[in-house]
């Protein structure tokens, strides 16, 4: 029960501070993103069902609170992501400094692609979406060493609910 | 002479009562003893008190220097709240000119509390809604962020800077759809011949572009030429300010135009409704 609550509010965390700090820090139109982070680290930690409902939700609440038109593009990429991380758990060290890092930059961008395509679909009368190569690798990187940090304060307090 | 030595004449002969003459015998030698004690604890206490000094502050000068910061730390907060107002004093201000050119226009002021989260849009959430009076498609103002770079060309243009317009509502909170959103469309006018111009967001660049000037047109723009809102805009009021043209780049059929917003994205913190615009 205490390692659900601290699941939802992780969940709610991630968002409040996407929405109002890291929104601010645009690299070359990118930005980096705590809940695809947070998904990538739980699915390290606890696996594919952890991951997927984290990412679900925490999507779900990005796409809630974004002013697009469009609700389930952030929330299908980030449960995509967090299941396929959390399958990466039973292949890899998932302790490793390596793994963490890999998994982060790599989920970025599978996650902008999966939005690239799915807006492509959508808007492909109005709008071709874009983005900077450049914003993408950097936000890549920055997600990945944050990827790093938050897995280790994540390990330390579901460890102890544990 | 010393001060000891006024109280010494009357006991040397100045007064004949000879019961005064016993008294002053034995008040002299205690006036210049109370003399001498008082002359000595008085250095003693000058001493004393040096040593104090030395080593404890006096109590009024430990609570003076306890005023003093605490007013460097008043005067430091409000220089910060003097640079805050500034932005809103050139809101008011912008509201006011606008207030007199456009007097069919009424403005209600509102500040940006939340902005987009993805990528894909651009989006900012402010702290008004439908109680306040917002309805969807009212036109989003603030003032020039940026110096024009032809300065001559401004005389005659508002000095207010489209932003958006309101595409969403709640109860106390709406959503503005900014110029630079993808799906935004803004009727511009371009050029000295006043053309009628799409102007699309361009998120990925934090800006914005023009697609559809026929590439003749090409050599009557010029970098730096002010982008406004058309008459036939039927939400952004005319004559209002876009941005400036920063690229032309000549295709086969049509000019390929960026625009540069007249406002700081990463800057926009107050903005002004316009209530009576839209549809």
């Amino acid at each position: 029960m205490i390692r659900i609550i601290k699941l939802v509010l992780l969940v709610l965390g991630s968002v409040i501070l996407q929405n109002s700090i890291v929104a601010h820090l645009s690299m070359f139109g990118s930005k980096a993103s705590v809940p695809l982070v947070l998904t990538v680290s739980i699915a390290l930690l606890k696996g594919s069902l952890f991951g997927e409902v984290v990412g679900f939700s925490s999507g779900l609440l990005c796409d809630l609170s974004s002013g697009g038109p469009f609700v389930g593009i952030q929330s299908l990429g980030l449960a995509l992501v967090g299941f396929l991380v959390g399958l990466m758990r039973l292949r890899f060290y998932s302790e490793s400094i390596a793994t963490q890092a890999i998994s982060g930059f790599s989920a970025t961008l599978f996650e902008k692609l999966i939005s690239l395509f799915v807006l492509s679909i959508l808007l492909s009368n109005i709008s071709s979406p874009r983005i900077r190569f450049q914003g993408l690798l950097l936000t890549a990187l920055v997600n990945s060493i944050l990827t790093i940090l938050i897995f280790r304060v994540l390990k330390k307090m579901l460890k102890e609910s544990d | 002479m010393p001060k000891y030595e006024v109280g010494l004449y009357p006991a040397f002969g100045m007064d004949n009562n000879p019961v005064k003459s016993s008294l002053s015998l034995f008040i002299v030698p205690n006036q210049i003893m109370e003399h001498t004690i008082s002359f000595v604890s008085d250095k003693l206490v000058d001493v004393g008190g040096f040593f104090v000094k030395l080593f404890h502050k006096p109590i009024e000068e430990s609570e003076f220097d306890a005023l003093q910061h605490s007013l460097q730390s008043l005067n430091l907060q409000l220089e910060e709240e003097r640079q805050k107002s500034k932005g809103l004093e050139k809101l008011w201000e912008l509201g006011r000119n606008l207030s007199e050119s456009k007097s069919a226009f009424s403005f209600l002021p509102a500040r940006v509390i939340a902005v987009e989260p993805t990528d894909w849009f651009r989006y900012v959430t402010i702290d008004k809604g439908r109680n306040q009076g917002i309805g969807v498609d009212m036109a989003v103002i603030t003032q020039v962020m940026y110096n024009h770079p032809k300065s001559e060309n401004t005389t005659d243009l508002i000095s207010g800077a489209v932003v958006g317009k309101v595409s969403s509502i709640q109860a106390n909170t709406a959503k503005i759809q900014l110029i630079t959103d993808r799906l935004s469309v803004v009727a511009v006018t371009i050029g000295p011949q006043r053309d009628l111009a799409l102007l699309k967001g361009r998120p990925e660049h934090e800006d914005c572009t023009i697609e559809e000037v026929p590439s003749t047109k090409h050599d009557m723009l010029n970098l730096g030429d002010p982008i406004i809102v058309d008459d036939r805009s039927s939400i952004f009021p005319s004559g209002m300010m876009v941005g400036w043209i920063t690229s032309v780049d000549k295709r086969l059929q049509f000019c390929h135009i960026e625009v540069k917003p007249a406002f700081n994205f990463s800057r926009l913190s107050d903005v002004l409704v316009i209530l009576n615009s839209g549809y």
